[in-house]
């Protein structure tokens, strides 16, 4: 149920980002895009860094990615 | 505990390096890209961490690319067992260790511990575009080993404006803390516990843990799933919007903390091991907005994220990057976080001597109602292949001291006392 709920909001997040402020970029126009600190993740290695310090301490975790590997953190 | 961090932070670098939007990949060309540092995390009267890591990646051609990483985590200090302070000396005796506790002193549990964690990407750009995502991860520590992977496929739209994304990854843990894992709501029985730790002294050739090492540990495993969108909004705006949803089952305790048994008096007539459910799951909304401001040219990095979990806790957590260059090379980074969440339904400070026992109960601090605030700054200089980079944050996580009705002398105590923590971050990335 949760599951369906989030999947929707997702949905219209996207429907509304879609229909009101997406501007089309053509290829040339994409110079500020390309530079790194424009990247989502700027520098890998400083998110792995915090997300393991946020995971260590925090109840919550999930929403950058899959996969798996963890630690009995105190 | 449940930590699937590595793959986490890697996958998002990686699909946003991969992104078709922004796809110039910082680190391309021929050779070995590195970036290394060293992390020094010490919290106040706590844990005290030393972390270098390494993360090394390559092109092994037009359409494969390659990351390792390694880390290595010192950890030392005292953690929260979970029990409550009282005004006379408390000693706490487990299979693994006995430790005491001064009086009206928070009752923490001294260890050291190293941990060892290494991890690849595998990231492959298909013939028409598409973009794949392979990665692996293993962690050890004395009484914790982890084994984690998943893959993430990744496409665009014919206009190239927007990216889709699908992934899933999985995990096994294997728990095995000295003495082997409690038994959930057990009282600590002193004698008992006593009688191990001897055992074990007379019998030098079992190692760490003893009797109930490593063959008598238990298993935590995990399935995850991402639905992912990123959307380029304009010349300099990208959004992207994640869902994630978790599922983990097995031995989801912490096999070091524990509860206090209190009487009417709010002193304590005994303690218990912690119980927590053997199913969790979860779901995470995401969404981060990367702005370029028109006219100062300064980089947003805006972040929120909806957390909920069938085990009771909800969280919303905002983190928010300001890259601000001061010249073609130097550029400073103030970060803020604000991180806001609900206890567990089964989050106890304590329990009540002659109530009925719960069928699952912890006092650890990390399911508490509470909130997380974070300041940083980074201040970096970029060289001609790769950076050099500082930064200083600083964390503080507060709760709620008392929960209402606290017998007798508890009204008196912090029982939940602040955590302050500062980290201080090195960072040297090159190519050779």
């Amino acid at each position: 149920m949760r599951g369906r709920a989030a999947a929707g909001a997702l949905g219209v997040l996207l429907l509304l980002v879609q229909g009101c402020a997406v501007q089309e970029v053509k290829p040339w126009e994409r110079d500020l895009l390309a530079e790194r600190r424009m990247q989502l993740e700027p520098s890998a290695l400083d998110a792995f860094l915090d997300l393991h310090i946020y995971i260590s301490k925090e109840a919550a975790s999930g929403g950058y990615g899959v996969g798996g590997g963890g630690c009995g953190c105190n | 505990m449940q930590l699937n961090h590595v793959r986490r932070a890697l996958a998002s670098a990686t699909c946003a390096l991969l992104g078709g939007h922004a796809s110039a990949a910082p680190d391309g060309g021929d050779g070995w890209s590195v970036e290394s540092a060293v992390l020094y995390y010490g919290e106040k009267d706590r844990v005290q961490v030393l972390e270098p890591t390494l993360f090394a990646s390559r092109e092994l051609d037009d359409e494969n690319r390659l990351v390792v990483r390694g880390v290595v985590d010192v950890m030392s200090g005292a953690t929260p067992n979970g029990a409550v302070p009282t005004d006379t000396p408390q000693t706490f005796t487990t299979a693994s260790s006995r430790y005491t506790v001064d009086a009206d002193a928070p009752p923490r549990m001294d260890f050291e511990d190293l941990r060892l964690a290494f991890g690849f990407d595998w990231e492959r750009t298909g013939e028409g575009g598409d973009r794949r995502l392979l990665t692996g991860d293993v962690s050890v520590e004395t009484d914790y080993l982890s084994m984690g992977g998943g893959g993430t496929w990744s496409w665009d739209t014919r206009d190239r404006l927007t990216t889709l994304s699908l992934g899933v990854g999985g995990n096994f843990d294997w728990v095995f803390p000295g003495g082997g894992p409690p038994a959930p709501l057990d009282p600590l029985d002193g004698a008992a516990a006593l009688h191990l730790i001897q055992e074990e002294d007379d019998d030098d050739d079992e190692g760490e843990g003893g009797e109930g090492g490593f063959e008598e540990g238990e298993a935590r495993y995990g399935v995850n799933t991402l639905l992912g969108v990123t959307q380029v909004l304009s010349r300099g705006a990208l959004l992207q919007l994640n869902w994630t949803h978790a599922e983990q089952g097995g031995y989801l305790d912490d096999p070091y903390k524990l509860l206090s048994v209190v009487g009417a008096d709010g002193r304590p007539v005994g303690y218990r091991w912690e119980s927590r459910p053997d199913r969790r799951s979860s779901d995470a909304l995401f969404g981060r907005l990367v702005w370029q401001l028109p006219l100062l040219h300064h980089v947003v990095h805006l972040g929120y994220r909806y957390y909920r979990d069938d085990w009771g806790v909800e969280a919303n957590t905002t983190d928010l990057k300001y890259r601000i260059d001061l010249g073609r090379r130097l550029y400073l980074q103030p970060h803020l976080r604000y991180h806001r969440q609900g206890a567990a339904d089964f989050y106890r400070y304590y329990l009540v001597a002659g109530e009925p026992l719960p069928d699952h109960a912890s006092a650890d601090y990390r399911l508490a109602e509470m909130e997380s605030r974070l300041a940083g700054l980074k201040v970096a200089r970029e060289t001609k292949s790769g950076e050099m980079a500082l930064r200083l944050e600083y964390m503080v996580q507060s709760g709620e001291s008392h929960p209402d009705g606290a017998p007798g002398i508890l009204t008196g105590y912090d029982l939940y006392p602040d955590l302050e923590a500062v980290m201080v971050q090195f960072t040297w990335s090159f190519r050779f």
